[in-house]
């Protein structure tokens, strides 16, 4: 799949999403992945320096949103993107052709799994020779059990997560679902908040 | 009721709705993808024994026709020739797929509600999927990355390999071959995985929360995790470990035979999240 994108074709899409709004670095990462059946998942590796190339560019700015950098594309990432529109078309063609072709698009994802598999092994088996030669002195990595009752409480807070995942999964939630669920949860809060203070 | 008879490469428009997709073929390559679009069949080889495709109350079928018989194995092997077909299917992401083919290989991507996949001899691979998945095989390996919802992998002489893997329940069973999961193990998680004469290594989130028990027979154990109770004192190898990490709310059991087992820590990287 990573041969639709060559030649700082990938840089153009990007733009051309920031066009249809301003998003966040992982909003745009799922929108590839959907675009690409699943197939394409550019990681965060990929999309951020293009996302801060394009900004000391001038042709997108970021603006900090809850903590999350929100990119917005500038009048000069519009004029870019018309400029070579004739370049974006022949890029959507690309990707439709890509994704219509079944067996095609079946290769792609055979190798691409493949690549991260190999890739996956490989790393792993650096990271095992490096972690035996640490031998068992490396340190705790986390927290020494904290006292009963905090425990407990985070033990429900971890099942009451467990639950929610199991309740989400597999479950095709709608805008109003969405709303639902987020009064429900400010509703939970304010409680929690009252209760605990 | 829509059935087809395919006995030569052909594309095959499904304008019922599936719910369902239910494929059984002798020989060949099997692929199946899910996506926002309706379903579609596109055969690309067939052998000398056609196909038979048909939708029926919301379940796509796709079958090479012939008498039950057994043993399986015999036949795909005097039947390879005549039956060896490559067949990819397009379905929306939220149909369960049942997916069977004896000798060769089958790709799943981007199903949303589980899917059985089974091969006797050849390799499954399997990117983006959700739900109930299983893969099984009894020889080749299975190649599974981005599988989230709850996984069962099990071959007889082959490879498994998990990357990317947000599944809370993954059981792997292998009897020769090696098992390599790399897993952003939820809370509550429930891992097993089991090999007789591979090796076994499992990365895990560093703040997990779970209960180990690594064991192995004549291998090694490598722990990136200190504090998990191990007997020092056996001079050739360090046999059997247990301990719980974090909160200890999941389970993670993993046992080799004659293989080694190596338990490697991921650093939580905090910077892209939902």
């Amino acid at each position: 799949m990573t041969a639709v994108f060559s030649h700082g074709r990938l840089r153009l899409y990007l733009l051309k999403l920031l066009a249809e709004g301003p998003k966040h670095g992982y909003e745009l990462i799922r929108l590839l992945e959907n675009r690409f059946l699943g197939l394409y998942a550019p990681s965060a590796g990929t999309i951020y320096p293009r996302l801060q190339r394009l900004e000391a560019e001038g042709l997108v700015t970021h603006a900090a949103a809850g903590g999350r950098k929100v990119y917005e594309i500038t009048e000069a990432g519009r004029a870019e993107l018309r400029a070579r529109s004739a370049e974006l078309a022949e890029l959507e063609s690309d990707i439709r052709a890509s994704v219509e072709d079944l067996a095609g698009l079946a290769n792609e994802i055979q190798q691409e799994v493949r690549g991260s598999v190999r890739d996956l092994k490989r790393e792993l088996r650096e990271a095992t020779k490096e972690t035996s030669r640490g031998g068992f002195t490396a340190r705790p990595r986390w927290e020494a059990p904290a006292a009963p009752a905090a425990d407990l409480l985070e033990r429900q807070l971890v099942e009451f997560t467990t639950e929610l995942r199991r309740l989400f999964r597999g479950v095709t939630v709608d805008e109003t679902a969405v709303q639902a669920v987020r009064h429900a949860f400010d509703t939970a809060l304010t409680e929690l908040r009252r209760v605990l203070r | 009721m829509t059935r087809w008879t395919v006995d030569g490469p052909q594309r095959l428009p499904i304008d019922e709705p599936v719910t369902r997709l239910d494929v059984n073929m002798i020989s060949g390559r099997l692929n199946v993808v899910g996506g926002d679009g309706p379903a579609r069949v596109e055969v690309t080889r067939v052998g000398r024994k056609p196909l038979t495709v048909g939708v029926e109350g919301g379940v796509l079928s796709v079958r090479h026709e012939r008498k039950p018989r057994w043993p399986d194995f015999m036949w795909w092997w005097f039947g390879r020739n005549r039956y060896g077909a490559d067949v990819s299917i397009a379905v929306p992401r939220s149909t369960i797929a049942d997916l069977r083919v004896i000798d060769g290989s089958i790709v799943a991507s981007d199903l949303r509600a589980g899917a059985e996949v089974s091969v006797t001899s050849g390799r499954i691979t399997l990117l983006g999927l959700d739900g109930r998945v299983s893969a099984k095989l009894i020889s080749g390996p299975v190649e599974a990355v981005g599988v989230n919802g709850d996984l069962t992998m099990e071959t007889i002489s082959g490879e498994l390999t998990l990357a990317d893997s947000t599944a809370a329940r993954v059981h792997g069973t292998t009897v020769s071959g090696a098992i390599t999961c790399d897993l952003d193990n939820p809370a509550g998680s429930d891992i097993r995985l089991s090999t007789t004469s591979g090796q076994i290594t499992v990365r895990i989130r560093e703040d997990s929360d779970l209960s180990v028990h690594l064991h192995t027979t004549s291998g090694r154990i490598t722990s990136a995790f200190a504090g998990l109770t191990v007997d020092r004192s056996v001079p050739w190898g360090l046999k059997d470990i247990r301990g719980q990490l974090g909160l200890g709310t999941g389970r993670l059991y993993v046992t080799s035979t004659s293989g080694s087992v190596s338990l490697l820590a991921r650093p939580v990287d905090d910077e892209v999240g939902p």
